[in-house]
């Protein structure tokens, strides 16, 4: 049953012996092994009304699967260098940013917001150098004494 | 009153940025006669950065202003504005003068210091 829908998902007919894996085993685990690639019966769970003698031979056709169809093999291999040259790129990358600069790089997120805020302030604040030395001094001393009185006041 | 201060301390520093000369008259009038120390130090301050002539004679030559003010906090803080700057020449120039012909004794010892520390730095 288990094995007919692997054969379905994997679009590959399936042709499983029962009778001949018992006959050249003579040693019960023999059958989960194969060229080393060893899957516990464990990962079947109870779930699926198999037998324990079913969840050995579907432990040793999972372990032999990259061996027994070299373009799902080659698919495996092929994530997992891509996986490597991620990690080895990323890597690099920051190596290198280190080697360049012998400083740590970080991006301050909080500089922008602090910026528009300034310049939002500036904006809207007449008071601000930036506003205040664009007018003729006669204005500037006009503005300094009525604070200054405003001060006196206080 | 803290917004007040914050607009003098701003209008200060828009004089000492400002390019008019007029600029360095009204930091003298309103900045180096006020009762406020932290507006005398902001003034004299400003009018050194100023780098001219007339702006650094106002903070070195004029007894109770600059660094011959009564305190010590800005009379300091002036020096060290003095020492700080780029082009000391117009400043020492100032120094000498005052040290050689100002006729208030301890205007004159204050320049020799203040002299002495520059030529140090």
């Amino acid at each position: 049953m288990i094995i007919e829908r692997v054969s379905q998902i994997l679009n590959t007919p399936i042709k499983i012996s029962a009778k001949k894996v018992e006959k050249n085993s003579s040693n019960p685990f023999a059958s989960t092994s194969f060229k080393g690639n060893v899957l516990t019966a464990d990962v079947f769970e109870t779930k699926a009304k198999a037998s324990m003698k079913d969840k050995l031979k579907l432990s040793a056709f999972v372990g032999s699967i990259g061996d027994a169809f070299p373009t799902f093999r080659k698919g495996i291999e092929s994530v997992v260098a891509f996986g490597s040259r991620m990690k080895e790129g990323f890597s690099s990358a920051v190596n290198k940013i280190n080697e360049i600069g012998n400083m740590e790089v970080s991006i301050d997120f909080a500089a922008p917001g602090r910026a528009i805020k300034e310049g939002f302030t500036s904006m809207i604040d007449n008071y601000s150098v930036q506003k205040l030395k664009k007018q003729d001094v006669t204005s500037l001393e006009a503005m300094w004494k009525d604070l200054s009185g405003l001060n006196i006041a206080a | 009153m803290k917004d007040n201060n914050r607009k003098v301390r701003n209008i200060i520093e828009a004089l000492c940025l400002h390019e008019d000369p007029d600029s360095i008259r009204v930091l003298e009038e309103m900045g180096t006669n006020s009762s406020d120390d932290e507006v005398r130090e902001l003034t004299a301050r400003a009018l050194v950065r100023k780098n001219m002539h007339d702006s650094l004679a106002v903070t070195i030559t004029n007894k109770g202003k600059g660094i011959n003010d009564m305190s010590t906090v800005v009379a300091m803080s002036t020096i060290n504005e003095l020492l700080a700057l780029d082009n000391k020449e117009e400043a020492i120039k100032i120094l000498t003068d005052t040290v050689e012909m100002h006729s208030d004794e301890e205007v004159r010892e204050n320049a020799r210091s203040v002299k002495a520390l520059m030529a140090l730095s």
